[in-house]
């Protein structure tokens, strides 16, 4: 595995809270609670407790100016100013024009990335030729590329799905190629004497092993795709909650700033809500056998 | 064509003519003057069977054992169509040996199941590769995990399961088929002791059920006697048949009730003395 790809599995790790690309050893039996199992009233507590306390001290230290609220604002400022925002002040046309780009770029690096990263497992020579050239773009950083693609495909949306595909599309073509490497040997032997075809060992015994793989991948474009969808707003301060947060942060808006952050929070919260409930849907083997390997292993 | 030397020791019928095509009437596997080697880092070739002669007859229950690396395992692959053999001959049901064979089951020392699988779903892997339709498949997967304990934990997954259980599953696939002839590749070896003999015992049961032909390659003796009508001993490095035992104890055996048997201890005691040698010369 190339350090990139071990960077991108570690990011997984870390933004999704949930490692679902690292190999485990094998589960053993005892330990049955899927994980995504009910959290505990006290932790909920104990959590909104710090959500209190967080939002509290900020506008105690704002309100005594301790802190200039001309630089931080306070939470009865800009929740305020959210709501007004949301409640007939355009923030909702604003994030979808948001969600549009997120959606279109990460759709397009989904399939670019899940045929690039097929064609890379699949064809000796694609791999040899054509994967080090891929290694060697996504080390550029792409934020840097924006004004690039400003100039070549304009201010409106599209400039932004270009970034976002040039973003997304590795980590998917990544983590396939990677899910679709690690098939189990034995897997195949089995698929050799049960005389599976080329088509059924693909479907049979390949894919469904790289899912785990390929799903990190996906969740993880989905986030960058957000990323580039508002840092690419912000640059032409334009369209969407990014030009929003850039045209507020230009006028020295904090209230008006932070009330946009705090969309931008609630609706990665949510997007990141519906993927883990597919996840936990889709590959619920996956989750009982993590589940095995934490309550048996360690 | 024989190698000389390689058959000296050999107790069996005498090797059928090289040149003869079809099998004789009651064999399922014919291997004739079979040698094989393999390419080591260095570039030289390392013989690991040499002029095994053996002729595995319907319906019978046959062991292989031997020290490690004897070649036990390259003689099942030679017979599974995966290898083929660098001299001689490698019948299987009258033809050549065909990779994916569904008169062929296979059982190997790890179960390979897949975990994205149901146990139902494992169970009827096999039959759906081999296109078995939809009701006859599940109605036959069902019918194998009973037989082997299961049928309480068709829907869980293999993650779920105890190391034997999962052991009972991949017997349920390779049997789902009804293959012919099965092919053991040390099974057992991965189990615990306790369920290793359970699991021994439900598969001598299901055995004796189906008539098929078995062979089990495995290290352990008593596994050998206590399961097969023949156990075939290998030498050490390259493999050589030395020495066929008939098992002649009373069927149905119970693989735990054999323990108070004088005739299996004797047999083992036999069996161990010439095995140990080769273990020693290695």
């Amino acid at each position: 595995m190339t350090q990139l790809e071990a960077s991108v599995e570690a990011d997984a790790e870390v933004l999704n809270g949930v490692a679902v690309t690292k190999k485990r050893p094998h589960a053993q039996p005892g330990g049955r609670k899927p994980r995504g199992a009910q959290t505990s009233p006290t932790v909920r507590v104990i959590q909104f407790a710090l959500l209190v306390a967080l939002f509290g001290s900020w506008q105690l230290l704002a309100s005594t100016k301790v802190l200039n609220p001309a630089f931080v604002s306070e939470p009865s400022q800009y929740f305020p100013s959210f709501w007004h925002g949301v409640d007939g002040g355009g923030l909702l046309g604003l994030i979808g024009t948001t969600l549009y780009e997120t959606f279109v770029g990460f759709a397009l690096s989904a399939i670019l990335g899940l045929a690039g990263g097929y064609l890379l497992a699949e064809f000796k020579a694609f791999d040899v030729i054509i994967r080090p050239f891929m290694t060697g773009f996504n080390s550029i950083p792409r934020i840097a590329l924006a004004p690039l693609f400003v100039l070549w495909f304009g201010l409106g949306s599209l400039s932004r799905i270009v970034l976002i595909v040039s973003l997304s599309f590795f980590i998917v073509a990544f983590n396939t190629y990677a899910g679709l490497q690690g098939v189990n040997r034995d897997h195949l032997l089995l698929s050799r004497v049960l005389g599976a075809s080329r088509r059924e060992r693909f479907f049979k015994f390949v894919l469904p092993s790289a899912a785990p793989s390929i799903f990190a991948g996906l969740q993880l474009a989905l986030t960058y795709a957000f990323l580039g969808a508002v840092v690419g707003e912000m640059l032409t301060g334009s369209d969407g909650l990014g030009g929003y947060l850039a045209l507020k942060m230009g006028s020295f808006d904090t209230t008006g700033f932070f009330g946009g952050l705090i969309l931008l929070v609630i609706v990665a919260l949510a997007v990141s809500a519906i993927v883990r409930a597919l996840e936990n849907r889709l590959l619920r083997w996956r989750a009982i056998e993590l589940a095995g390997t934490q309550g048996g292993g360690q | 064509m024989k190698r000389s030397g390689a058959t000296g020791e050999i107790v069996q019928e005498p090797n059928p003519a090289l040149s003869s095509h079809g099998s004789p009437g009651g064999t399922v596997v014919r291997i004739a003057g079979v040698s094989h080697s393999f390419a080591t880092p260095d570039g030289a070739r390392r013989a690991v069977l040499d002029g095994i002669d053996l002729e595995i007859r319907r319906g019978e229950f046959l062991a292989i054992v031997g020290p490690s690396g004897c070649g036990k395992t390259t003689l099942l692959n030679l017979v599974a169509g995966l290898v083929r053999a660098e001299v001689g001959i490698v019948e299987v049901h009258g033809g050549r040996p065909k990779v994916g064979d569904p008169e062929v089951g296979y059982l190997f020392a790890r179960d390979a199941l897949l975990p994205w699988r149901t146990v139902l779903g494992n169970a009827e892997l096999a039959l759906e590769i081999a296109g078995v339709a939809k009701s006859e498949r599940r109605r036959r997967a069902e019918e194998l995990l009973g037989s082997v304990g299961l049928a309480d934990s068709a829907n869980a997954y293999p993650a779920q399961l105890s190391q034997g259980m999962r052991q009972r599953v991949a017997i349920a696939r390779t049997l789902a088929t009804r293959p012919d002839l099965l092919m053991l590749d040390e099974p057992f070896s991965a189990l615990d002791a306790q369920t290793k003999l359970l699991l021994q015992d439900t598969f001598s049961k299901l055995w004796a059920g189906l008539g098929a032909t078995v062979v089990l390659i495995t290290h352990d003796l008593s596994e050998a006697i206590s399961l097969a009508d023949r156990v075939v001993l290998m030498t050490a490095r390259p493999g050589r048949i030395k020495r066929v035992f008939e098992v002649d104890l009373p069927r149905p055996r119970s693989v735990v009730t054999l323990q108070s048997e004088e005739a299996y201890h004797r047999m083992y005691q036999q069996l161990w003395s010439e095995l140990s040698e080769e273990v020693v010369r290695q």
